[in-house]
This record gives structure tokens, sequence and C-alpha cells, in this order.
């Protein structure tokens, strides 16, 4: 009985993590409350291309190529950011885990955080189209 | 560096499961065959890291692969080989535990590569995602 009741405790612990993550997926964070200096913080690149979505990538991160490349098929623009070596960045603006996105507003100023299973609608929830397409 | 089907690492966590499930279970009822389990997986795991190639679950998809259809995608390797040394880490701190308790020992090794493994297999799980950065945070965290 004890051998059933325990296996079975095991997998009810698996299930519930993982519907967890599952429903926790792009989930609205706590903001950091200060403006994000771009070109301070990210480099030339991601200022240059005038971009207000910031995508926060990993190396060990296996999400992240299939959020890139939806975001690449609906020709959103963003600017993404290794932080594999970049500690102190995923420190000060306390991201977690990846794939991480933060939509900024035009004075830089992080307006959402979202993170885990990013789908591209949550996105384009947040502030319309003139978030989007910033290059067009 | 040569990208992997997706399928291949998600096919190779459902085995694991499989194992840790059933040495789980088993350990309650004979300590050693569950020890010898978590050691197999313990095993698996290492290899994975030495000679992805080589490995009897890659061998496996290699013979499934033809029957299935084309990925989508093809995968950067390096998430899941971050989740087998996580596997791995896991495995060795369960077989040192059950150095003092074999009891304990086997069932928190196996137990932990059930729910890792099982998470990434039915659930989609990126180990890598939620925990790399947390870990390497806390290392840092620790050095200062």
């Amino acid at each position: 009985m004890n051998i059933i009741f325990s296996a079975l405790a095991l997998v009810a612990i698996t299930a519930l993590i993982g519907f967890g993550y599952k429903s926790g997926g792009g989930k609205s964070l706590g903001l950091v409350p200060e403006v994000i200096e771009l070109e301070k913080l990210l480099g030339v690149e991601a200022s240059a291309s005038g971009s207000r979505i910031i995508l926060f990538t990993a190396e060990f991160c296996s999400k992240c190529p299939n959020l890139r490349r939806n975001l690449q098929s609906e020709n959103i623009d963003f600017a993404e950011v290794d932080i594999t070596d970049r500690l102190d960045l995923a420190a000060k603006l306390q991201i977690n885990q990846t794939p991480t996105i933060l939509i900024l507003d035009s004075a830089g100023k992080i307006e959402r955080k979202l993170t885990g299973s990013i789908k591209v609608s949550q996105i384009r929830e947040f502030d319309g189209e003139e978030l989007l397409d910033a290059k067009n | 560096m040569q990208r992997i089907d997706p399928r291949a690492p998600r096919l190779g966590a459902a085995i694991t499961s499989l194992l840790a499930m059933i040495g789980f279970v088993l350990t309650q009822l004979n300590q050693a065959v569950g020890l010898a389990i978590l050691s197999l997986l313990t095993a698996l795991f290492a290899w994975s890291l030495m000679s992805a190639k080589t490995h009897p679950y890659a061998l496996l998809f290699r013979l499934i692969r033809p029957r299935l259809a084309k990925p989508e995608f093809l995968e950067d390797p390096r998430p899941p080989r971050f989740a087998q040394q996580v596997g791995l880490s896991v495995s060795v701190l369960g077989l040192l535990i059950s150095v003092v308790d074999p009891l304990i020992g086997t069932l928190f090794g196996l137990g932990l590569v059930f729910i890792a493994s099982a998470l990434n297999a039915y659930f989609d799980f990126c180990l890598g995602c939620v925990i790399y950065l947390r870990i390497k945070r806390l290392q840092r965290a620790l050095v200062q």
C-alpha cells in the first residue's frame, strides 16, 4: 500500500509542477522600477534597431530558438540578448529564467516582463500595433 | 555544432522516467535492485555526456526515426546536454546518500530523476530555462 501511495505521490508532484509550468507560461511578473538604458546595458545593436522588445536568451534554453522563430515569422522587431555570461544584467533586471521578454515604453521604462512559454499573441496584447514592426 | 532532432532527447527522457519509476517502486521491495537501477541511470547519464552518439537511447532513436515525419526544426544540443548534467548530479548525489542510508539515498535519487525526466518527456519542461540562471546567480552570490 505504501509503495503504491509513494509512487502515486511522485506522479502527482510531477503533474502538479508540469501543469503549473504549462499554465504559468508567459505570465507577467513584477516590474523593475527603473528606466533601462539600452545602450549602456545591451550595447549599440539593441538601441540601433530602435526595438522596444528585448528577448533574453541563454545557452541552455531550448524554448528560446522557437520563440525567436515565432517573433521573426510575425515580423516583430526585437533585440536579443544572451545573458549566459551577463549575470550582472540578470541580477539587475531580476531575470531568473529564459526566455524572458521585456517590453519597454518609449522612454525605456519596462512596461511588461514576460517569462516561460511566451506566446506571440501575449506580446501583441500588451501595447497594440504601435509597439510592433518598429522598423516599418 | 551539429543540431539534433528534438524528439530524440524526449524519447530518452521518457525511457529514463520509466526506469526511474520502476526503480522507485522496486527499491521498496528490494533495495539492492533499486540501487542497481540508480547506478544504471547514473552510468547512462555519464555515457550521454561522454559519447552521445553511441548512447543506447540514440541508437534506439535511429531505429525509430525513419518511421517518423521530418522534424519541424532541429535543436541546439546544449539544453538537453545540460539536462543530462543535472540528471547525473542528482543520481550521483543519491548514490552518495545511499552510502549512509541506502533506502533514503536510492529513493531520493530515483525520485528526483523521475520528476525531472517525466517533466521533460511529458510536459516539454525546459530544465535549462528554469534552473540554469538560478544556479549561476546562486553561485555568484555565494562567491561574493
